[in-house]
């Protein structure tokens, strides 16, 4: 039981590996952080994990098997830019209930106003917006997060109360964590295990 | 720190004369219903009258009032624009969203097809088009809406590519949405106003390309009052002096035309944010 | 150089020799403050209050005078940089004409670039040695005021530590240096004030000094959370007290 990559390597042009021999595993209820240095792969090892890109090399698996294509995905992905990660012409109602219906708990949890449902992304902050993107992946048949730059963009405040609220619930729904971050002192915080991505 | 409010000026500026332009052409509308047909009665004492209070545009040599002539004609010319607007609109945006959704080989076909259609000389296309669907009514819609589409089908085709791999789009596809809810969804509603306003600016376009035909005399049958039928008759008049058979309906076609194309544009540029700042 | 805009009160000052940086949540008006300042405003923009230059008040048209001579600007993104002109000559403009090709190769050299480089587009080169044109730009004679918008984003230390010493030689110079930045941490190696704005208002103006311990020294709250949430000091602490579900995650 874990999601785990087996000798992952991806490029985009011939020979030019962006990384390559990559082996990693998370468990449910781990909390796993990858670092390194912008343009080391971060993001793209991220992607490949989330399934959005598959791997030139080796292979992704998820509790021993795979995902099925025009299924819901149990690794759900959460970028670094959530302004980019809303459709703009949606209001925040549709955007949160487009995969499934949120209980009130998790929305409390966030911290997610009522009113807020009724407006158009523009209108929130960043901070704000971000913590939808949370609630959406945290859909009932949510196996594994990753976190690419979750809170990069967020000030300190909005940045703890979230990272509180969404390991809370990661540790109390078993759920698998990939937190990418190049900042060391976060990832010493909120992980149990570090991975070194890249050589610098 | 000074900043003028020449900003504001601008936009109310701009405001106003989308007002003005779409008032302007509902006046016209208007009066083509409500003038009576009586003022399209032949009659032998009016002829040829140049303009004065009771006949605004004069009378042509059957003793016609101009003014109706040309409203009921810019009516019928409307309609038909309209008409062959939503057509080629319709065609733009089936052909863009295909060619950016259906992987390489629709869309080279679809690029081959945009790049064929806009290789022929416009008009000559029409003409030719129009000829075979036998002219009237029908040639010209289909002349029309055949020839007009394909700068608006790049438009949507390069939006759509756009924000095909935006990542809403991928976090949608993650969710297991499928490819009809997501174009339903995420993709229609955000080219949708760049089809509202291609098909305003597409309008001028093909009214004045269907009075150019009409004038030709490959569009519509002499009987019918179209704004070209009135200007082609009127060409063979203006030797003899009559100038205002071709001065006034051709400034009201230009008028027209010109309201269609300041709506259009205003729209274009109050809806985009980034060009309203400047 | 002070600024000031009235509602949202939005207030610095910056002393010659000076290093103040301006820390915010990203949207709370950092790069505006910025851009106010240097007067390239998107239009629609309405901006009130009054910038004080060296004892007078900075107009527009002193603005563009003053814009890439005495205050230089060390944008947030690459992207500044014009794709369609060779790097070498970017780094020219502003410069005085007769020496600026000397000039220019002096600076690369001091930023470790190559002669060559300067035949070079910007998208023939990586994104680290984007950031070393874009601050040899920034390098002018007499310049006096320096406003660096986010220049350390996602960089790795080594490079981290380069831009800090450069803002610092500038402000050895005698230049006035404000350094936006939503990371306090790198902001403080080098700078001898820190502003923190919040929603468009300058909530505190702190000495660099009291970012220390508990944050005892910070005069209002917000300041004081603001610290003791970053994750090198008490990060989630503050809603563990307050008896949210669950338990912090500071042990680990």
């Amino acid at each position: 039981m874990a999601l785990v990559g087996n000798n992952l390597g991806f490029y985009y042009q011939k020979d030019r590996w962006i990384f390559k021999n990559i082996s990693l595993a998370v468990a449910p209820g781990e909390v796993l952080g990858l670092s390194g240095y912008s343009g080391c792969g971060k993001t793209t090892l991220a992607r490949v994990l989330a399934g959005y890109v598959s791997s030139r090399e080796g292979r992704v698996s998820l509790d021993g098997g795979t995902w099925g294509k025009g299924k819901f995905r149990p690794v759900q992905l959460i970028y670094q830019h959530p302004e980019k990660a809303i459709d703009p012409k949606w209001r925040m109602g549709e955007v949160l209930t487009e995969a499934y219906k949120p209980e009130p708990d998790i929305l409390e949890a966030f911290e997610i106003r009522e009113e807020w449902l009724k407006r158009w992304p523009i209108e929130l902050s960043g901070g704000e917006l971000q913590r939808f993107c949370i609630v959406r992946a945290l859909h009932p048949q949510t196996k594994y997060i990753i976190a690419d730059e979750m809170t990069t963009m967020l000030d300190a405040i909005t940045q703890a109360k979230i990272w509180h609220s969404l390991l809370n619930i990661c540790q109390s729904r078993k759920l698998g964590l990939i937190v990418v971050s190049h900042e060391k002192s976060l990832l010493g915080r909120v992980c149990d295990r570090m991975y070194e991505v890249g050589h610098g | 720190m000074i900043m003028t409010r020449t900003e504001h000026n601008v936009r109310k500026k701009m405001l106003q004369l989308l007002v003005f332009s779409s008032l302007l052409l509902l006046l016209l509308l208007l009066l083509s219903f409500i003038l009576s047909d009586e003022n399209l009665r032949l009659s032998s004492a009016g002829k040829n009258l140049p303009p004065s209070l009771e006949h605004l545009f004069g009378t042509d040599w059957l003793g016609r009032d101009m003014f109706t002539r040309t409203l009921k004609g810019l009516r019928l010319s409307l309609a038909v624009g309209a008409f062959a607007s939503i057509m080629s609109v319709i065609v733009a945006t089936v052909m863009g969203i295909c060619a950016a959704t259906f992987g390489k080989v629709v869309d080279n076909t679809v690029s081959w097809v945009i790049d064929l259609f806009i290789g022929m000389p416009h008009l000559v296309f029409m003409i030719l088009i129009s000829f075979i669907a036998g002219g009237g009514i029908k040639g010209i819609v289909l002349g029309v809406s055949l020839t007009h589409w394909m700068s608006l089908a790049r438009v949507v085709r390069s939006e759509v590519l756009q924000i095909k791999h935006s990542e809403y789009i991928q976090i949608s596809q993650s969710y297991g949405k499928s490819p009809w809810f997501i174009a339903r969804k995420h993709i229609l509603p955000f080219v949708l106003p760049q089809i509202m306003i291609g098909f305003l600016l597409m309008f001028p376009h093909v009214i004045l390309h269907e009075a150019a035909l009409t004038f030709l005399g490959f569009g519509l049958s002499p009987q019918t009052p179209a704004i070209g039928i009135i200007l082609s008759e009127a060409m063979s008049h203006i030797s003899t002096g009559k100038w205002w058979l071709v001065f006034f309906p051709g400034v009201l076609l230009v008028v027209v035309i010109k309201s269609f194309d300041n709506i259009g544009e205003q729209l274009r540029i109050l809806m985009e944010p980034s060009s309203s700042n400047k | 150089m002070r600024a000031g805009q009235k509602k949202p009160l939005l207030q610095v000052d910056i002393h010659e020799g000076e290093i103040v940086a301006v820390v915010g949540a990203s949207g709370s008006g950092k790069s505006l403050l910025a851009h106010a300042v240097l007067g390239i405003l998107p239009g629609n923009a309405i901006c009130e209050g009054r910038i004080i230059y060296r004892g007078e008040e900075l107009t527009e048209e002193r603005k563009l005078r003053l814009r890439g001579r005495e205050i230089s600007f060390i944008p947030q993104s690459v992207n500044y940089l014009d794709p369609l002109l060779r790097v070498g000559k970017q780094v020219q403009i502003g410069l005085e004409k007769s020496t600026a090709q000397l000039k220019q190769r002096e600076l690369f050299r001091q930023y470790d670039l190559q002669e060559r480089d300067g035949q070079l587009f910007p998208y023939e080169l990586s994104g680290g040695m984007l950031r070393r044109v874009l601050f040899a730009t920034s390098v002018r004679e007499g310049v006096r005021l320096v406003i660096a918008d986010e220049p350390t984003p996602g960089i790795h230390p080594q490079a981290l530590a380069e831009i800090l010493k450069q803002l610092k030689t500038f402000a050895e110079e005698g230049a006035r240096v404000m350094l936006i930045t939503h990371d306090i941490m790198s902001a403080l190696e080098i700078a001898h004030r820190v502003a923190v704005i919040k929603d468009g208002c300058t909530v505190e103006i702190a000495e660099a000094s009291a970012f220390e311990g508990r944050g005892e020294g910070l005069k209002t709250e917000y300041t004081q959370r603001l610290w003791s949430a970053l994750p090198q000091n008490d990060f989630d602490g503050e809603f563990i007290e307050k008896g949210a579900v669950g338990h912090g995650f500071s042990g680990k």
